[in-house]
């Protein structure tokens, strides 16, 4: 046994592949909630914190009010003609794509769609801007891979990781889409779950539902009425647009303010989440990348922090995918929350549109990451493309602005020219 | 003679017990490998964990690095093969 002992400690021990610190390592040691400016401390920051949370729900909600207020007012009834451009199905994942690059904020554009959906809006066309929402959304944790750029072992790990939430959204819409243009998937599935938890005839839970909806569209409705007065002096279909312009304008900024106050907020509860993921399965990454990201209400922030933890080298891509399929999923919480804003039919359609996203994201999961075969798909071209990429800049350049801009703007503009 | 056909109540020579102990401890010893590989991987994610407040606050996009990144880019282009 002396033997045994000896020759196991000659032999050479193997050491964990080292994990690089990347130069662009975080420096700043910790986060700043907008009232901790104020001179707030302790317990008063925290109150302010938490009133901060409530006043930017009840906003977020006026906003979306507002905004469906605006598109009924710009488009007499006839919603369907301001946005035929928007008809093609294509077109409409483009501007989703686009509109959520643009924002770096798939949330923004889901509520916007919820908003625009009560008003009047053709669930048709919402669609398919609800699926681009998810292509546009990943972006964000892309650019900030770039960031990286200067080792090239940590830029491989880091773009890896940033398109590896890339081509799964890309792959489930390609999935979907053909689903949703031949079957209508989606519309009938969220179609069904609105009637059962806002319709008429959805038993208790449609009626608790509906009564905590008009509950919190009648508090937010004087607000939005107020506004809708106060700029009753444009004239015509431009009234409604200043309408959806301000409503868009607060959901921009009540979301950036909420994702500050929530990173302040949440980064312990946070914490204890992805520590408690740490050496289990799969399933604990989705969980715990949905748990996150409805935490910060935001899926960009939740994949952009992953970047770091990949380039380090700590966390492997295969740990770093559930993770952001979780994320996909965290983020539909708040179109939910957005569907508040309306009462009575209103809220069953704008409901349905939160379905939609809700749907499509848990679909996506149960089929991509569920099926052995498709999930090594993301896995596999994330990891090839962050070879090539890490080799050749180019092969980054031309992803992000390929798939992120000129794609769905060449697809925008044949589309209106022929 | 090997083990499997020797007859009941028969005790294999030292040579053989020896070496079954070699195996037996070996595949032991790669678990413990494995699993303290394992545990200084685990380690090393909850330290990265650990500094999320840092993290979180910079997980925003930041505009002077991606600029950085498509003047690299553009450099590399207008003047291929050339050491940076």
């Amino acid at each position: 046994m002396t033997d045994v002992i000896t020759r196991t400690s000659a032999a050479s021990t193997t050491i964990p592949e080292s994990t690089t610190v990347p130069e662009q390592a975080p420096s700043t040691p910790r986060l700043v909630s907008p009232f901790e400016r104020l001179g707030l401390r302790g317990r008063a920051l925290q109150t302010a914190n938490w009133l901060g949370v409530v006043a930017g729900v009840y906003l977020l909600i006026t906003a979306v009010n507002l905004i469906g207020s605006g598109f009924k007012t710009a488009t007499g009834g006839s919603a369907e003609t301001l946005f035929a451009f928007a008809s093609n199905p294509f077109v409409a994942l483009m501007v989703g794509i686009l509109v959520t690059a643009a924002t770096q904020s798939s949330s923004t554009t889901t509520s916007v769609t919820v908003g625009l959906v009560a008003g009047g809006l053709p669930i048709e066309i919402a669609i398919p801007m609800l699926l681009g929402a998810n292509i546009g959304t990943t972006l964000t944790n892309t650019l900030v891979s770039l960031g990286m750029v200067r080792d090239r072992v940590s830029f491989r790990r880091a773009f890896s990781a940033a398109t590896v939430h890339d081509f799964f959204n890309l792959i489930a819409v390609a999935i979907f889409l053909p689903l949703e243009l031949a079957f209508g998937l989606l519309q009938r599935t969220s179609a069904w779950v609105a009637d059962r938890s806002a319709g008429t005839d959805g038993g208790l839970f449609a009626t608790v539902f509906g009564g905590l909806g008009d509950v919190i569209s009648a508090g937010t409705k004087p607000l939005s009425d107020a506004v809708k007065h106060g700029t009753e002096l444009v004239p015509g279909a431009w009234h409604g647009i200043v309408m959806i312009v301000i409503g868009v304008a607060l959901i921009l900024a009540v979301i950036n303010f909420l994702g500050r106050l929530l990173k302040a907020l949440m980064v312990g509860r946070a914490a204890t989440v992805l520590h408690a993921a740490i050496g289990r399965g799969p399933l604990s990454g989705v969980a715990s990348g949905a748990a996150m990201t409805v935490m910060v209400q935001s899926s960009s922030t939740t994949t952009s922090l992953m970047i770091p933890l990949a380039g380090s080298g700590a966390f492997s891509l295969r740990q770093i995918y559930p993770f952001t399929v979780g994320a996909n999923i965290g983020t539909t919480v708040t179109a939910l929350i957005a569907a508040f804003a309306f009462g009575g039919a209103e809220a069953e359609v704008a409901l349905q549109a939160a379905y939609v996203h809700l749907l499509f994201n848990v679909y996506a999961a149960l089929v991509i990451f569920g099926l052995p075969v498709i999930r090594e798909l993301p896995l596999r071209a994330a990891t090839w493309l962050g070879g090539v990429a890490s080799v050749n800049k180019l092969w980054a350049a031309a992803w992000v602005l390929g798939v992120f801009v000129l794609v769905p703007a060449l697809l925008i503009v044949a589309t209106v020219v022929w | 003679m090997t083990g499997e056909d020797r007859a009941p109540g028969v005790v294999p020579p030292v040579e053989e017990q020896l070496e079954q102990i070699l195996r037996e401890a070996e595949a032991r010893v790669a678990e413990l490998r494995r699993q303290l590989e394992q545990h200084r991987l685990e380690a090393a994610q909850h330290a990265e964990v650990d500094r999320l407040a840092e993290y979180l606050a910079h997980a925003t996009v930041r505009w002077t690095e991606v600029r950085g990144f498509f003047d690299e880019v553009i450099t590399e282009l207008r003047f291929p093969g050339q050491p940076r």
